[in-house]
């Protein structure tokens, strides 16, 4: 019976005490004041410069995406290396811009092992605050995204990219905080990890800065 | 009468029905519109229509749209536009220049044909006869009152005096703002009479021709219209005595407790100078300017009439810029006293000047004076701002007034697809949240039959579509279940969005009726 109950208590979610703020490092943030003409065609919640709330995931998570080679969809870029895009550098200069052409784009990144994944945080261009049209983040075990695919964002509310209809917000790239778009991952087991984008309120070209996914090894 | 003066005035009036007459579904319905096209819904469709004291005005806007309607063929509410309510105004604005025609005989030619001019250009005048509300058939039966009342003080005949009485009635039944008009009028009697006394030396002499018996009659008749219209013609006993207890809702209002209370200058800035940034001036102080030389011209000349009409403008001036609420079409009472002054300024500025090459200065002035007004009132009604934005529907404009946008028009346009998209059709359940004013909205949704508003967050089930005010900050797409996205925000008004959040289900069977997106 104590065998049973300590098995029990094994078998429990992670408590408040096992939970802690992500160790997300933000960049600064690229402009301050009230930013003018903010595009208005868009789902997305107004601009803040408000922090966002802590995101608790177990203790331990780290950015398993740092140094973690990238493909993506379109080799022929127009700025930058795809590298970039883990290379830990989040500042918003335009060195650490990679951008892709225009048109439904995916970035896919092989975290070259199995990771429980909690968050995963993306920064497209944030220099000025754009939304960036059907935002759609899957993982996977299948470096061809054809099987065990678990979408965890999806705003591309029309279906265009065919990946099914989102339901999810648009954002802003919060230029006024640096914050980036933190994604709850919800522990799913992972290898790949896929972003897709379609052009944003600014221009119809694809770019990032970073993307950072962070977890703790799979079993 | 002088065939030149009539045809000067049909031209105009041509003029005037050119500006006020085209394209009327270019701007959507401000609120109170849409608020007046329902309420025209509850006597042509529900034949029900009652008196309400505490809302909507009086019952004449509902009862004349009805002729409008007929020769319009008549038909189903729901396939009624905007046009169809409007043209209602816009023949009211239009027979306003006629009514001069009456005025004439102690009025002057000229003078009569200017201040046509004036009806026809001005950008108030046009912009609120192209306006589904009370005010321009407040301005006509004013004039029309006013009219009768002198004629029938100079002539003593009684049919004038029962014109007088019908146009009275019409003025209460229309708007409970009539009683500044009259209470100006009377003021005006009084102050022109003491004025003649003691500061024209008695110029003016006049011996005006009662009879206590057709002043009662014409009482009789103004009691009689408005109770006939007060009761829906006779179907409904406590509405005269409505029309009566409307004034304690009416007096708190005008006291502030409202959101339109303005500053004294309200008015004084839409007529004289108006600039917004980023938009270009407005002025009528082409007018105001020549109606202050008519208002001196007034005073000191031994003209009656224009002397009346100077104390009146002067009067109900200055109640409406002491009144702490304040609508810009309020203005238009007090506006049609200044431009008839203007008119006869008009002709007092030309006499005066004497050397032909004064006279050719001032025809240049006038002409490119009217012609100002004339291009105002297209701009304010039918041009675009440098981003597109119609001015008819742009706080850049003195007279759009919490102007519904058109952006109103493109979420009415995506309900109907989505309802259209639903197995229920017009039967979808809808529901509008919004604790400020949804209005216009119902008049668009009209053709939805299970819509519910709210001023909340109700406590019953979501609705497959439901338009919720930002400032409830709902976040129905936010729920674990995700049964709701929220598929765009829409600006009903200045900075009063509108979330819509539609079923996922419905969403999906929406999204399929979409056009492939171009690349």
């Amino acid at each position: 019976m104590i065998f049973a109950a300590l098995l029990a208590a094994t078998a429990q979610p992670a408590s408040a005490q096992d939970l802690a703020p992500l160790p997300l490092v933000l960049p600064p943030p690229a402009m301050k004041g009230t930013p003018q003409a903010l595009p208005t065609n868009t789902t997305a919640l107004p601009l803040t410069s408000d922090p966002r709330p802590p995101f608790l995931a177990p203790k331990g998570v780290v950015n398993v995406a740092l140094g973690k080679p990238v493909t993506a969809s379109d080799t022929n870029l127009i700025n930058g290396e795809l590298k970039q895009i883990t290379d830990g550098k989040k500042e918003a200069f335009e060195e650490n811009l990679v951008t892709l052409r225009r048109g439904l784009r995916w970035v896919q990144i092989d975290l070259q092992a199995e990771y429980k994944l909690y968050a995963v945080v993306i920064w497209h261009d944030f220099n000025i605050p754009l939304v960036y049209r059907d935002v759609i983040v899957q993982l996977s075990d299948d470096p061809e995204f054809k099987t065990g695919v678990q979408t965890i964002f999806n705003n591309d509310q029309k279906n265009t990219a065919g990946l099914g209809i989102g339901t999810d917000r648009e954002y802003f790239e919060n230029s006024l905080t640096g914050a980036g778009k933190l994604i709850d991952a919800k522990g799913i087991q992972a290898r790949y990890l896929r972003c897709y984008s379609k052009g944003s309120t600014d221009s119809a070209l694809n770019s990032y800065i970073e993307v950072e996914a962070f977890g703790l090894p799979g079993q | 009468m002088n065939r030149w003066l009539l045809a000067g005035v049909a031209l105009l009036l041509g003029v005037g029905l050119g500006l006020r007459a085209p394209r009327l579904t270019l701007r959507p319905f401000h609120n109170d519109e849409g608020v007046g096209a329902m309420n025209f819904s509850r006597l042509y469709v529900e034949h029900d229509y009652k008196y309400n004291p505490d809302e909507f005005h009086g019952p004449t806007l509902a009862y004349l749209t009805l002729p409008a309607v007929w020769l319009q063929g008549g038909g189903d509410f729901n396939d009624f536009t905007e046009a169809t309510y409007r043209s209602v105004t816009v023949a009211f604005g239009a027979v306003l220049i006629l009514l001069l025609l009456l005025l004439t005989p102690e009025f002057g030619r000229a003078q009569t044909l200017w201040t046509a001019a004036f009806i026809a250009f001005s950008p108030a005048m046009v912009f609120y006869s192209r306006y589904y509300i009370h005010e321009m058939l407040l301005v006509f039966f004013t004039a029309w009152t006013f009219i009768c009342i002198w004629r029938y003080a100079n002539s003593g005949r009684a049919a004038w005096a029962v014109a007088g009485g019908l146009g009275l009635g019409l003025m209460y039944a229309t708007k409970e703002t009539f009683v500044f008009a009259v209470a100006a009028m009377m003021l005006a009697v009084g102050t022109s009479a003491l004025w003649g006394k003691f500061c024209a030396g008695g110029t003016a002499k006049f011996q005006p021709r009662w009879n206590w018996r057709h002043i009662v009659a014409a009482l009789a008749v103004a009691i009689v219209t408005s109770a006939v219209f007060f009761s829906s013609f006779c179907t409904n006993a406590a509405g005269p005595l409505d029309a009566l207890r409307t004034y304690l809702v009416w007096f708190q209002r005008a006291g502030g407790a409202t959101a339109h209370v303005h500053p004294w200058n309200f008015y004084f800035e839409r007529l004289l100078f108006f600039h917004v940034h980023g938009g270009p001036i407005w002025s009528e102080g082409f007018i105001v300017a020549l109606a202050l030389v008519g208002f001196c011209g007034a005073l000191r000349g031994g003209n009656l009439l224009m002397r009346l009409i100077a104390f009146y403008t002067v009067w109900l001036t200055l109640i409406y810029t002491v009144l702490p609420y304040k609508t810009p079409w309020c203005l238009l009472g007090f506006y049609h006293g200044m431009i008839l002054l203007a008119g006869a300024g008009v002709v007092l500025l030309w006499d005066a000047c004497r050397p032909a090459w004064l006279k050719a200065a001032a025809a240049i002035v006038l002409a490119a004076g009217v012609t100002h007004l004339g291009w105002q009132s297209w701009r304010g009604n039918f041009a675009v701002d440098p981003k597109g934005v119609p001015y008819c529907d742009s706080a850049k404009n003195p007279y759009a007034y919490s102007q519904t946008l058109p952006d109103a028009l493109r979420l009415v346009t995506t309900v109907e697809a989505l309802a259209h998209a639903s197995p229920q059709g017009n039967a979808t359940m809808m529901e509008v949240m919004s604790p400020e004013s949804y209005w216009p909205l119902p008049w668009y949704f009209r053709r939805l039959l299970n819509v519910g508003y709210w001023d909340k967050i109700p406590t019953q089930p979501p609705a497959p579509i439901m338009i919720v005010s930002t400032s409830l900050h709902a976040a129905f797409d936010e729920g674990p279940d995700k049964t709701h996205l929220m598929a765009g925000y829409f600006e009903l008004r200045p900075q009063v969005f509108l979330e819509l959040y539609v079923e996922t289900n419905l969403w999906a069977a929406y999204v399929k009726t979409l056009p492939p997106e171009k690349e």
